[in-house]
C-alpha cells in the first residue's frame, strides 16, 4: 500500500508537468506567423486530453479552468476564420488564460504531493467507473466524485473504504446498467 | 428481495412519510439504511430501472457552491403502493431468517 501511495502523487504531478509543457508550447506556437491551423487543432486536442486527466485528479483544478478558457479561444482561432481584429482579441485572451494557468500550476503541484490518500481513493473511483457501460460513465463519475467530496473531512481510511466498496460493487452496477440497456432492445425485437 | 434492498426501500419510505418531496443522495441513503458507503449504487440503479425511484442532478452551480453537484433520488409517488406491497411480501418471506439471526441487517429494527 505504501508503494501505491508514493506512486499516485507522482502520477498526478507528471500530468501537471505535461500540461504545463503543452501550455508553453501552445503559447509559443500561437505567437508564430503564419498560423498553422492544423497544428493548432492538434495541440488543442492534446491540451484538452491532458486537462481532462488533471481534472480527474483534482475536480476543481484552477489551472484546468484557465486551460478550458484558453481552449475555447484556441478552437475559434484554429477552426473559424475570425477577422484580424477579432483574431487579435482571441489571441490576447488566449495568452492571458495560458499565462494564468501557468501561474496557478505551482499551487496544484503542492496539493498533488500532499493528499496522497485522497488520490488513491480517486484512482480507485476512476477504476470503478471504467468498468461501467460507456454511456453511463460520465454520470457515475460525477455522482461518485460528489460523494467522495462529501467525505473530504472524514479520516483517510473512510475515504479509501468508500472507494474500495465502489470498486467491489462496480461489477454489480455494470450488470444492472447493461440489463437496463439490453431490455428495451429485446422488447423492440418482439 | 435482498435485505440491503429492503433497507434502502425502507429508508425511502420513511423519507417519503416525512415529506413526499424529500430527496436523498447516496451517502444519506447509506446513513438512513445503515449500510456501508459505496455499496448501494447497484440497488439504486435497479430500483430506478423498475421505475420506483427517480433521480436528478442537484440544481446548483458547482463553481459557485465550491463542490460537485449531488445526484438526488426520490421515491416515485405513483409507486409507493407497489413498493409497500413488495416490502410486505419480502418481509414475510425473510421473517423466518430474521428469527434465526436476529443480528442480521435490519433484523434488529
Amino acid at each position: 500500500m505504501t508503494s501505491i501511495l508514493a506512486v499516485v502523487p507522482c502520477l498526478a504531478q507528471r500530468d501537471l508537468e505535461r500540461m504545463a509543457e503543452k501550455v508553453r508550447e501552445v503559447r509559443n506556437r500561437v505567437n508564430m506567423t503564419p498560423l498553422d491551423r492544423a497544428t493548432l487543432r492538434d495541440m488543442a486536442w492534446q491540451l484538452a486530453t491532458l486537462a481532462s486527466r488533471v481534472r480527474s485528479w483534482d475536480y476543481f483544478s484552477t489551472p484546468v479552468t484557465y486551460v478550458s478558457v484558453a481552449l475555447a479561444h484556441l478552437n475559434v482561432i484554429a477552426d473559424e476564420q475570425p477577422s484580424p481584429t477579432q483574431m487579435a482579441l482571441h489571441i490576447a485572451e488566449l495568452d492571458h488564460a495560458l499565462e494564468t494557468a501557468l501561474n496557478e500550476l505551482p499551487r496544484s503541484w503542492s496539493s498533488a504531493t500532499t493528499t496522497d490518500g485522497a488520490r488513491v481513493a480517486v484512482l480507485m473511483m476512476q477504476c470503478s467507473v471504467r468498468v461501467l457501460p460507456v454511456g453511463e460513465r460520465a454520470r457515475y463519475r460525477d455522482e461518485f466524485a460528489a460523494e467522495l467530496y462529501e467525505l473530504r473531512e472524514a479520516p483517510r481510511r473512510m475515504q479509501l473504504a468508500f472507494a474500495v466498496r465502489l470498486l467491489i460493487h462496480s461489477m454489480g452496477l455494470r450488470r444492472v446498467l447493461r440489463q437496463a440497456q439490453v431490455a428495451p432492445i429485446r422488447q423492440r425485437g418482439r | 428481495m435482498t435485505l440491503p434492498t429492503q433497507l434502502v426501500l425502507q429508508a425511502f419510505l420513511d423519507a417519503f412519510a416525512d415529506d413526499p418531496q424529500r430527496q436523498l443522495y447516496g451517502l444519506e441513503v447509506c446513513a438512513l439504511a445503515g449500510l456501508p458507503t459505496g455499496t448501494i449504487h447497484p440497488i439504486l440503479a435497479r430500483l430506478e430501472r423498475l421505475g420506483w425511484l427517480h433521480s436528478e442532478w442537484e440544481q446548483v452551480d458547482p463553481k459557485q457552491e465550491g463542490r460537485p453537484r449531488r445526484r438526488y433520488y426520490r421515491l416515485d409517488p405513483n409507486s409507493v403502493a407497489a413498493v409497500r406491497a413488495a416490502m410486505a411480501r419480502a418481509q414475510a418471506s425473510t421473517a423466518g431468517l430474521r428469527q434465526l439471526r436476529p443480528g442480521l441487517a435490519g433484523g434488529g429494527r
